[in-house]
């Protein structure tokens, strides 16, 4: 087995060393996002680094093939970098899936009725939304890039593409204010308040109750900043649900309009024939998020209908999650093996990893180790990636003057214009179901007929459906105040499932530099210009209506008698603050 | 147009059936064999019966080309990955060595005494009747380059295979509720005095295989060439070493190259917070790869530099580095985790039924001798910790340990020998029987060594 690859090596390494200084610089002065930094480092080293990964190097390391006379840095990086784009989209598919829920402190946990409550909800919301943007999106790419003038599937793909948001984005944003915040708690000295954990446990401060509750009882400092912070971790789970919506809608539809593209059939009665050698894709998607989805059903009733079969997975410590992320992805990989023929995965095969990762929540039901091979995952993906990204970044950086300016500047336009054109659509939408629910809760039998099951089943439909706007049954809604902060939050920047997905059909000769130098341009002035405008917005919301000297909402029963003894003081000699202010919070 | 995409497909079906064949060959007894055992074993599999439903695989024609001299950019990337993986791994391994990784020194003299003595008695034991044996079975001359790599191939010993039992049994007496016993005792006595020693023994069998490749990269040279490149391979190692260590003293200090540090390894303190892949150690990674690539460049083993590497690192790192290091070491262990067997299914590949068969004699003699060399090395180590007085337990309770359980656990060979078996092989100087014989004393003797071990140490702790 020959064992130097050190060519490879190396361009490697200084690829991700360059990504890496990339990263930092582009994130701690512009508040870029990871994949926006890789790009940048790609399109600005690119094209003045040139013959870099051929033969330079190879001749350098003496890489040249004895018995071929290849130079092999060059298929090993583009390999490399497809390998990178494979974890990076399992690794973000994976979080749509795994993304533990969030418990804030002192809340009730949420119900599973809040739970589908939201998820509708979500869903209200982002529909509207995601159909005025992609209206747009196909908009201009119709009328401006340079493509054939009638609508064809490029024309879709490229909607379709630019239609969602990015959930990386909003965690960017997160971090920047929670440094923000730490950096103003150091500053300011603001005070920190006292706070109660409540899980069923009582608090009873100024040692009054029983030696066994003062004993059981938790208490932590909370500043006001960290409750604005798991705010926006709401938010960002809410975008994480969003997300793997779209991954069910979007992506067999784009599946198939790459498929389109591939074989160069565009009338609609060929569409079934090549629905048929798509349906082993989707319905292994269809089957594995069918999986995640009952498992995730499972856990929340009795737990134990596939609990056996799945036990030996929950007892694995941390020494074996590299065993069972590589059981996951070769699972998936070897049965996809099984249902397709590989060439028809030559340019498809992007959908492999999205298709994968409902198997993999599924197979990882415990918490501690689906947080532990997502992690794994992404430690491969963080190694990967970058190199992918700088790839594409310097691919397009070497034909940049045929890549038009100006419609990347209308699509950072369209990106910030789309959720104020959505919103009248949005309230409609909401209005519209809302009016249904209250209609059909309204409905009685006639005067002496019966009240059949059916009747009351479709009552009680109406009622959720009448409640789902008005009801403050959902954390985010009640959190962030309105409903109108998540919509705004929603279409944040491009996406970069989509952007890799778009640079694998590029890098693939699918798609032309053209298009892909529009995209990944846009996708860089996007990120930057979100940063600009709604970064603003979103740090004024995560604020909104916290004072330093607030203590922070106690919902259960607990926490409000935890409350009265607050009112009446604290002790000192615990080291706890009187409580100030006139009242709670809200 | 940088990717061909088919060629992409075929690398992951090849690596996803190299990845579920070991992982189903090997998922009942993993809990006590080592993580080479199973791959190995698929890999042999593979190539020896030729199964149809996997060779007319796309992939798989292209891979096994590569292994007979062709090149394909598929299997070509396959071995890449195995390649990494193993980088990755001894990486990891060295950031393990150093006193801040998870293995300390022990503070007293007497320990540490002893797992010296046992790491030098177990290196110098295999070294010399693997000479012992190249001279009488296959006629080759001991000072040669083959027969000093046999040799070191026979000097290495497995930290995983033994970590994993020490440990399980470890959870074994803690669920018994033995726990505070005199038994949990004596057992985490026993792994920090065999982990240390197989980490000493890798590190030195590792130093050896840079001095053999030294020599065996000239052997047509007079003494005097030989000893110039050996001197030059070493001064290579010596200045890295010497440079590195300069940057990190300076970096510490002046404030320019610190900020240009932080740029590439530092670890941001909000970063644990959330969910981003990780900045530092995609910065440390970068530098071992350059480290690597350098040091093949000039003709020193990048494994040897990887190792190397991550002990340098280890053993610079501060009290402050902790939290960093251990990140570190978690995502490098994760990623290895994943490329690892594909290395060892590779080597499996490796493997021919015929040569093992008409060799098998050779075989059993020198696993014999691999067993038993590794059992007199703790045994002289015990004696010479006798020798020279350094008190600790009783001699005969020091002897009784050694023949009884750390000897067996430090049988198992692993990992670093299948290196050496390796580099041997890429340098020429063994021919493809030697590498068989070889391949397969080390995968005996990682199977053999944990049963022995385990069947005894339950009866010694008690």
């Amino acid at each position: 087995m020959e064992l130097t690859h050190a060519g490879p090596l190396a361009v490697i390494g200084l690829i991700m060393l360059a990504t890496q200084v990339a990263q930092r610089i582009g994130y701690r002065y512009l508040l870029l996002d990871g994949p926006a930094c890789w790009l940048l480092a790609g399109l600005l080293l690119g094209p003045h680094l040139p013959g870099l990964f051929e033969e330079t190097v190879s001749e350098a390391f003496g890489d040249e093939h004895p018995a071929h006379g290849a130079f092999v840095v060059g298929g090993t990086l583009g390999l490399f970098a497809a390998s990178g784009a494979f974890a990076w989209l399992l690794s973000s598919a994976l979080s749509s899936y795994v993304l533990t829920p969030v418990e804030p402190v002192g809340e009730v946990p949420r119900q599973r009725r809040d739970q589908w409550q939201g998820w509708w909800q979500d869903l209200l919301l982002v529909l509207p939304n995601a159909g005025v943007r992609f209206g747009l999106m196909l908009l201009v790419t119709w009328l401006m890039l340079p493509m054939e003038r009638r609508l064809g599937p490029v024309h879709l793909m490229l909607a379709l593409l630019l239609t969602p948001g990015s959930a990386r984005h909003v965690i960017k944003l997160d971090l920047a204010y929670l440094l923000t915040a730490i950096e103003l708690r150091g500053s300011s000295g603001l005070p920190e308040v006292p706070r109660a954990v409540v899980g069923g446990r009582r608090w009873s401060p100024g040692g009054q109750g029983s030696s066994t509750a003062r004993a059981s009882a938790e208490v932590r400092f909370v500043h006001p900043h960290e409750q604005a912070h798991r705010r926006l971790v709401a938010v960002r789970q809410a975008l994480a649900e969003v997300r793997t919506s779209w991954l069910l809608l979007v992506a067999p539809a784009l599946l198939l309009i790459e498929h389109n593209l591939v074989v160069g059939q565009t009338r609609i009665g060929e569409v079934h024939r090549q629905l048929d050698r798509l349906m082993p894709h989707l319905l292994l998607l269809f089957v594995a998020s069918g999986a995640w989805l009952l498992t995730r059903r499972v856990r929340h009733t009795s737990g134990s209908l596939l609990g056996g079969s799945l036990d030996r997975f929950e007892r694995a410590s941390a020494d074996d999650i590299p065993l069972y992320v590589a059981a996951a992805l070769s699972l998936g990989l070897v049965s996809l093996l099984v249902l397709l023929e590989p060439a028809n995965l030559r340019h498809t095969w992007w959908f492999v990893p999205l298709s994968i990762a409902p198997i993999i929540a599924t197979l990882a039901r415990e918490a501690d180790l689906r947080d532990g091979v997502a992690s794994g995952l992404r430690a491969l993906a963080g190694l990967t990636a970058p190199v992918f990204f700088y790839v594409l970044g310097s691919e397009v950086a070497g034909r940049l003057d045929a890549v038009p300016w100006w419609p990347v500047a209308i699509y950072c336009a369209v990106l910030l214009v789309s959720p104020v054109a959505a919103e009248p659509l949005v309230n409609l939408a909401l209005d519209g179901v809302v009016w249904l629910g209250e209609r059909i809760e309204g409905w009685r039998p006639r005067e002496g007929a019966d009240d059949k099951p059916m009747a009351r089943r479709l009552r009680r439909l109406g009622r959720f459906l009448a409640n789902l706007h008005r009801e403050p049954g959902k954390e985010i809604e009640r959190d962030l105040g309105s409903a109108t902060a998540l919509r705004q939050l929603l279409p944040l920047a491009f996406s970069d499932i989509s952007l890799t997905i778009l640079g694998l059909a590029f890098l693939g000769g699918l798609v032309s530099v053209e298009v892909a130098g529009v995209f990944v341009l846009a996708f860089v002035a996007g990120d930057l210009a979100s940063t600009l405008v709604f970064g603003g917005r979103f740090f004024a919301m995560a604020f909104e209506g916290f004072g330093p000297h607030e203590v922070a909402v106690l919902t259960t029963e607990d926490a409000l008698r935890a409350d009265e003894a607050a009112g009446r003081g604290v002790s000192e000699d615990q080291g706890l603050p009187r409580r100030r202010g006139g009242g709670l919070g809200r | 147009m940088i990717l061909d995409p088919y060629e992409f497909v075929q690398m992951l079906l090849a690596v996803g059936v190299l990845m579920l064949g070991s992982i189903v060959l090997g998922e009942l007894p993993r809990r006590w064999l080592a993580p080479i055992w199973w791959p190995m074993l698929f890999g042999f599999l593979l190539r020896t019966f030729a199964w149809e439903p996997f060779w007319g695989l796309p992939g798989f024609g292209e891979l096994i080309g590569t292994f007979e001299g062709g090149y394909t950019p598929t299997g070509d990337f396959v071995l890449f990955l195995g390649n990494l993986g193993i980088y990755l791994y001894l990486f990891r391994e060295g950031l393990h060595g150093a006193p801040s990784g998870g293995i300390r020194p022990s503070r007293t003299r007497f320990r540490t005494a002893q797992v010296w003595s046992i790491a030098i008695f177990g290196l110098l034991a295999p070294l010399g009747v693997g000479l012992a044996f190249c001279a009488f079975m296959l006629d080759l001359d001991p000072t040669s380059p083959a027969a000093l790599l046999i040799g070191v191939s026979l000097t290495a010993t497995s930290i995983a295979a033994s970590a994993k039992i020490l440990e399980s049994e470890r959870q074994r007496f803690a669920r018994d509720d033995e726990g505070p016993s005199r038994a949990m005792g004596r057992l985490d006595e026993l792994r920090q005095e065999i982990l240390q020693a197989a980490v000493l023994d890798d590190f030195l069998g590792l130093l050896m295989l840079l001095v053999v490749m030294s020599y065996a990269s000239e052997a047509e040279a007079s003494l005097w060439e030989i000893g110039q490149n050996f001197a030059s391979r070493t001064g290579v190692v010596v200045a890295m070493i010497t440079v590195g260590v300069t940057l990190v003293l300076v970096a510490r200090r002046l404030r320019p190259v610190r900020f240009a540090s932080d740029m590439v390894v530092r670890h941001h303190e909000t970063q644990r917070l959330l969910p981003l892949s990780d900045w530092s150690t995609r910065g440390m990674v970068a530098l071992l790869f350059l480290v690597v690539a350098g040091s093949e460049h000039l003709r020193v083993s990048g494994l040897v530099a990887a190792y190397l590497f991550g002990y340098l690192m280890s053993w610079l790192s501060t009290a402050e580095d902790r939290p960093q290091m251990a990140l570190l070491r978690a995502e490098v262990s994760q990623v290895s985790g994943l490329l690892l067997p594909l290395y060892f299914a590779l080597s499996g590949m490796m493997v021919s039924a015929e040569l093992v068969a008409a060799h098998f004699g050779d075989i059993v003699i020198l696993t014999a001798l691999a067993v038993l060399t590794k059992w007199l090395g703790s045994l002289l180590g015990a004696l010479f910790g006798e020798v020279l007085r350094l008190g600790g337990d009783g001699f005969r309770a020091r002897l009784i340990k050694a023949s009884l359980v750390v000897g067996p656990a430090m049988v198992p060979r692993g990992e670093v020998a299948l290196v050496v078996v390796n580099i041997g092989f890429a340098l020429g100087l063994f021919d493809e029987t030697l590498l068989n014989v070889l391949l397969v004393t080390v995968v005996l003797t990682t199977f053999l060594g944990p049963i022995g071990f385990k069947l005894a140490l339950g009866r010694w702790v008690r």
